[in-house]
């Protein structure tokens, strides 16, 4: 697809395990850091045992209300962090230099991570003799033994609907679940909505947890880790939030703002994982290649989206080389490979690292979205 | 600008197992409310809701074969609701490869009897992955949100992207409205949207009892759920599915398909004001309507009824009619305003894709379904509610609001097709 009026890239918000600095994340990709370590809880049973986590960031001091805290998940904090910090990197003041009905909110949330600290409470008053759940006891004892605030933490909207009610935030909408792909189609909606007129801007991106242990016992069961028990590697559960600012031309320009890049390209498609057939997922992203990227675009930058070696990350880069010949100008990168993988913000980020590079060398950068799911998307950004 | 038109429908509700059904049971004020059977709720601070009743799931099992293994109640609501809107679309099967996918869910089904095991010890979840990953093929704690979407994409071989939309009560609406705008802009022909949900699990009734968002009157669950009545206590949680197929007029009328109506308006927005209670100012939800108005091209004049979102819940519903006054000004006060939720209780994600669907159907069959148990209108609730009885509609469109929890708002306009 082809924008037809033009959707820049104004501010970018991340929360990662590699701060929440695009700059410094963008430096510490190119100095080939990782915040990949091996878990921190008992990792026996599972077959990844690596994980990249957020730590040492003052995540709630980005909050702009500290009585939401109580309210809201881990991946919920990160989402409200990463969406303040984009705001703030886009130099907007929503009802101030925007109207907030004139700002849209399209985002992702991942596959949820059971508040356990909630829920075994519960659990535990609701156990009959024989250790089995009683719903009769669930009744008369569990119930007890929760908050009402439990609904908050594990309904899936519930992390992008703090972001619209701390900022303000009440334009077009929807929120996707649960995967990398959903994520993109996150974003291309953004686009769509700005592009026809919907929204002047618009906030889109995901945020998700899986770098615990109940995190990795969902993805062991949805066969994310089989790559790790048939080939040895694998993707690293990470989590965070990143969140772009998307803004028309015309009011990126009225506010004399510097964009990162403009969207100008863009297609999803899908690929049917259960096939097995490496030819088709081929033809599937040259298509999206194809549809997206203009004939003879300078392309500066690829952000590959396959992590650490498996197979659909070598199909991925040989097509993406394959299309675009292996020139020693065009720069490749795997955010996975240093970020860990964050699933529902995984396309969030891949747009977000394209956008900085972009910037910084004026070249286009090609940004692919290729995550667990049958969805993929691939986006052509190029420099203002 | 092109045009999209419904040209499938699919129901499964707690009044009926398919439109026909479900349509009669509606224009007739059955409440599809009762006492909860899907898992003992004696102790329960609430214990009625909305079942679909006489759900054969063996039977979806064995028209969908790669279902046997799914145990989440809202998917198998699902494939039967696209199941009979695929059906009833009349579209041969080789033609949906290029179908664009849509659908709605809210929270996860999460299996607490699994987690519940292991409850007492020390370390829950490395016992949990003990017990669960032992052995291949062991249970799935979980169901994630797009195992409809996606079994609905590989069993039709769609090459489109489909989506999973988990924006709450709206998600249906979403879904819906998401689909009209991509065949409106040529991006697809043919679209399959809709939503599914069951709440009706411990987790789900437990939590919503916690919030005091539920009617606790389990003594008399048929008039549990009473939209606009002052004496309101709540809503009551149902359960179901709903789907449309949505077309591009040549495409519907070069196949010769039978045309419901025709899509013309989506709007949404979000209130960006509490996570647990709607603006009491309605704004959020009067600019969904603004909105869904402004893309239709319409004035608030031409709008002829309104399927309201009517929860039953005291704060929900006078914002709504407020909403509605803001949007319509005199003309709310002349048009009929109902509320199925009365009788099916509120189906969350899948409560926006039922009442599309409903909306649909009553511009094609020239009736209005009541709002039952309204027996004293609150006063803040003063436009013309159908109350009791279906009525008689011959007006040419229908506008179809959804409300979600966390303040996500979506609004929908049907019209009449004429050939």
């Amino acid at each position: 697809m082809k924008s037809e009026n033009d959707v820049f890239i104004t501010g970018i918000g991340c929360v990662t395990p590699l701060g929440t600095s695009p700059n410094v994340l963008l430096d510490a990709i190119r100095a080939g850091q990782t915040a990949i370590k091996p878990s921190l809880f008992p990792s026996e049973i599972f077959y990844c045992k690596n994980n990249a986590r957020v730590s040492n960031i003052d995540v709630e001091s980005l909050i702009r209300d500290p009585k939401s805290l109580r309210l809201m998940n881990r991946d919920a904090v990160f989402a409200a962090a990463a969406a303040r910090l984009a705001i703030e990197d886009a130099g907007v003041e929503i009802d101030k230099n925007i109207q907030g009905r004139r700002v849209g909110l399209f985002g992702s949330t991942g596959l949820m991570c059971l508040p356990l600290e909630e829920i075994s409470p519960v659990l535990r008053a609701s156990l009959d003799s024989n250790g089995k759940l009683d719903p009769k006891k669930l009744g008369n004892e569990g119930l007890k033994a929760t908050r009402p605030v439990l609904s908050f933490k594990i309904l899936s909207n519930m992390p992008v609907c703090f972001v619209s009610i701390l900022e303000k935030i009440r334009g077009p909408n929807a929120i996707f679940n649960p995967w990398e792909g959903q994520g993109a189609l996150a974003i291309i909606e953004a686009v769509r909505a700005i592009s026809t007129g919907e929204a002047d801007c618009a906030l889109a991106g995901g945020c998700d947890q899986k770098a615990n242990s109940m995190g990795f016992l969902s993805l062991q069961q949805h066969g994310v880790f089989d790559s790790w028990k048939n080939e040895g590697t694998g993707t690293a559960p990470s989590e965070g939030a990143v969140f772009l600012f998307l803004e028309s031309s015309s009011s990126a320009n009225r506010r004399k703002v510097k964009p990162y890049a403009t969207i100008k390209g863009w297609k999803a498609g899908t690929i049917k994982r259960n096939l097995h057939s490496v030819e088709d997922e081929k033809k599937v992203l040259e298509f999206l290649l194809k549809s997206s990227v203009p004939r003879g675009a300078s392309i500066g930058h690829l952000i590959l989206s396959g992590d650490n070696g498996t197979m659909l990350n070598k199909l991925e880069e040989e097509t993406f080389k394959g299309f675009f010949g292996s020139k020693p100008e065009i720069e490749t990168v795997f955010p996975k490979h240093h970020l860990g993988n964050l699933f529902a913000a995984a396309a969030a980020g891949q747009l977000a690292v394209g956008a900085m590079m972009t910037r910084e060398s004026g070249y286009a950068s090609v940004a692919n979205c290729l995550g667990h799911g049958s969805t993929t998307a691939t986006f052509y950004l190029e420099n203002c | 600008m092109r045009r999209v038109v419904i040209t499938g429908i699919g129901i499964v509700c707690p009044v009926g197992n398919t439109v026909d059904d479900s349509w009669n049971a509606l224009c007739h004020g059955v409440s599809g409310l009762g006492p909860i059977t899907l898992f003992d709720a004696s102790t329960m601070p609430v214990r009625i809701g909305g079942e679909v009743k006489n759900f054969d799931v063996e039977s979806i099992k064995n028209r969908w074969p790669r279902a046997e293994s799914l145990r989440d109640r809202k998917v198998f609501l699902g494939l039967a609701a696209a199941q009979e809107a695929i059906e009833s679309s009349g579209c041969p099967i080789e033609e949906w490869a290029k179908v664009a996918i849509h659908v709605g869910m809210s929270l996860e089904s999460f299996f607490l009897e699994d987690v519940a095991e292991v409850a007492n010890e020390e370390d829950l979840t490395a016992i949990l992955a003990a017990r669960t990953l032992s052995s291949l093929g062991g249970p799935l704690l979980q169901s994630p949100l797009d195992t409809l979407a996606e079994f609905l994409a590989d069993r039709l071989s769609s090459s489109i992207p489909p989506t999973t939309n988990c924006s709450a009560c709206a998600a249906g609406g979403q879904s819906i409205g998401l689909a009209f705008r991509q065949i409106r802009a040529g991006e697809i022909d043919i679209a399959l949207a809709g939503a599914a949900d069951s709440m009706l699990n411990p987790l789900g009734l437990g939590g919503f009892s916690l919030l005091k968002a539920l009617s606790d009157e389990n003594d008399d669950p048929k008039r549990s759920c009473r939209p606009f009545d002052v004496t309101r206590t709540g809503t009551t949680l149902g359960e179901g599915a709903s789907f449309l197929v949505l077309e591009e007029l040549g495409r519907a009328q070069d196949r010769n398909a039978k045309i419901y109506s025709e899509i013309v308006g989506y709007g949404s927005s979000l209130d960006s004001f509490r996570v647990s209670d709607p603006d009491p100012e309605g704004n959020g939800a009067s600019l969904a309507m603004d909105c869904a108005l402004k893309d239709a091209k319409m004035p608030p004049q031409a709008v002829d009824a309104v399927n309201a979102h009517g929860t039953g819940t005291p704060k929900n519903d006078p914002v709504e009619i407020m909403a509605i006054k803001r949007v319509l000004g005199k003309r709310s006060f002349e048009i009929p305003i109902h509320a199925v939720k009365s009788m099916t209780g509120h189906m969350i994600a899948a409560s926006g894709a039922l009442e599309a669907a409903v909306s649909v159907l009553s511009l094609n069959r020239n009736l209005i379904p009541p709002t039952i148990n309204l027996a004293k209108p609150d006063p803040a609730c003063d436009l013309y509610i159908v109350k009791d009885f279906a009525k008689a509609f011959t007006g040419n469109t229908v506008l179809s609001n959804s409300f979600g929890f966390g303040g996500q708002n979506a609004a929908l306009i049907f019209r009449r097709w004429i050939p």
